[in-house]
């Protein structure tokens, strides 16, 4: 995989029509490491991830990619989105699902077999490969749609809430193989979420996000040491202390 | 596998029961045998009639006529359907048009097709593919119209090429779509061939439920009707077969 790449944000503003949704973001996410963005409902935080991904243009300012500026998609940047299965092909098992990925950035046919095995291996998924995703369970999709996204060679794996239609148990278990596979091979990830507990266990840095206009309301680094524990890092002082602190941020004053 | 099996036994013991009911009906007279034959005179007639060989020859005309009919609706409603689907310039070019044909009643259609082919089979499939290309073609239309917004960004942040989507996404998700147009298609194209033929009078099942009719041959009507009915049950079950095995991958 590609080492990761850096996302700088630059004095950057969205709007649909005259409705500001974001307005002067400004912060950086360091290559290889891992940005949560937690914050109220309607808040901005999938458009802040959508502007990343080039689905849309930012209306003021620029997202700068290793200084390059975003103007479009393109396949260094993998998007996990957390409807896994609208995101899935239904009609293609869980190899082909992979594959479309591999037949996208025109690789050999002949090499695709190895590599759609590899990261099937990688997301726990080796034995499933001739499924189609209604055979699979929620968490089993969405390491699928992860699978596909890695085999896309990205730079930076971005998240929308991708664990979110799963139950707590499932959460936990890819939370970690997200952080297994992250730490192995320097991916930058920004990691969309309002679960503050999942933004702390996964994150180098935090952004929390005020609403209307979506803007920056604390960016704080998470000194959290890695490899994480589900047990051991959410016992640490340190972890409850910023639950506390950044408690209000997400939940104080403002309902759903 | 099961299921399929009781659903084949529960649906002959239904149509048994029908023709039960019916043989009731004839048995006790309640409707005089000039407008309902029994079953066994039906039968009769049937087996007659296929044995010498004059009603294999029509029923082999009307499903030749009614398979190419649907054949050409198909290839020409999907070929259509995708291109007005897929490129917003063709909806809006073709869909007027579109909307001034659609609405006629292809019945009407046929003295002009007749003015220009004459009494032809190249005619009645004219008359078949304006009548019954709607469904397969409207059908596509919706199918890639109403593409799922997530692939179409997936399909973007893999920087799918235009053409590897239509092929590879938006094809494959309107097939559910295309699929049941199509069986409409072919039921459009049955209804159509038999019109076509009791206008024109050619070999087939439309002539012969006329010819049987104007002549007071009942039991001849009832196994036009019959041999129709059955040409129509077969025809569905076997594109309902075709629409299972490629849509197996949503149980």
């Amino acid at each position: 995989m590609a080492a990761g790449q850096s996302i700088a944000f630059d004095d950057v503003g969205f709007a649909y029509g005259a409705i500001p949704i974001l307005s002067n973001i400004n912060f950086t996410i360091e290559a290889g490491t891992i940005s949560c963005v937690i914050g109220p409902s309607g808040c901005g935080k999938t458009t802040l991830l959508r502007l990343v991904a080039g689905f849309i243009r930012a209306s003021e300012g620029a997202i700068r990619v290793s200084g390059k500026v975003r103007t479009r998609p393109s396949r260094d940047v993998a998007v996990v989105f957390q409807d896994y299965q609208r995101a899935l092909l239904p009609w293609r098992t869980a190899y082909e699902n992979v594959s479309l990925a591999l037949e996208a950035a025109h690789v050999p046919r002949a090499e695709r077999r190895e590599r759609i095995e590899v990261m099937l291996e990688l997301v726990g998924l080796p034995n499933h490969a001739r499924k189609f995703p209604a055979q699979l369970s929620g968490g089993m999709q969405q390491r699928l749609q992860i699978a596909r996204c890695l085999a896309q060679e990205p730079s930076i794996l971005l998240m929308d809430e991708p664990f979110g239609a799963l139950d707590a148990m499932t959460r936990a278990v890819l939370q970690d193989e997200l952080l297994r596979i992250q730490q192995k091979s320097a991916l930058t990830v920004m990691f969309v979420t309002h679960d503050l507990d999942e933004a702390l266990y996964l994150g180098n840095q935090i952004l929390a996000l005020k609403s209307n206009p979506g803007r920056l309301g604390r960016l704080v680094d998470v000194p959290l040491p890695y490899p994480r524990d589900q047990l051991a890092t959410k016992e640490d002082p340190t972890f409850l202390h910023m639950r506390r602190e950044l408690f209000s941020l997400t939940h104080g004053g403002h309902q759903g | 596998m099961r299921d399929l099996i009781k659903g084949f036994a529960i649906n002959t013991l239904s149509i048994g029961a029908l023709i039960v009911i019916w043989y009731g009906i004839t048995a006790a007279r309640l409707v005089p045998r000039v407008f309902l034959p029994s079953p066994a005179a039906v039968w009769h007639s049937l087996s007659t009639g296929f044995v010498s060989g004059t009603l294999l020859e029509q029923t082999g005309h009307t499903v030749i006529a009614m398979l190419a009919g649907w054949f050409l609706c198909s290839l020409l409603g999907v070929v259509l359907g995708s291109i007005i689907g897929v490129w917003p310039l063709a909806r809006l070019s073709l869909g007027p048009v579109l909307e001034i044909f659609r609405p006629m009643p292809p019945a009407a259609v046929i003295p002009v097709a007749i003015a220009i082919f004459g009494l032809s089979r190249e005619m009645s499939l004219i008359v078949v593919v304006f009548g019954a290309i709607w469904p397969a073609l409207l059908a596509t239309v919706h199918g890639f119209s109403a593409i799922e917004p997530r692939l179409k960004e997936v399909g973007a942040a893999l920087e799918v090429s235009p053409q590897a989507f239509v092929w590879k996404i938006a094809l494959p998700n309107a097939t559910p779509d295309i699929i049941a147009g199509m069986r409409l298609s072919m039921v459009i194209s049955l209804v159509l061939v038999v019109i076509t033929n009791m206008i024109t009078g050619q070999v087939g099942l439309g002539s012969l439920v006329v010819l049987a009719s104007r002549t007071f041959d009942m039991a001849g009507l009832y196994a036009g009707l019959c041999l129709l009915a059955v040409i129509g049950m077969v025809s569905n079950s076997v594109l309902q077969f075709a629409e299972r095995w490629l849509l197996s991958y949503r149980q």
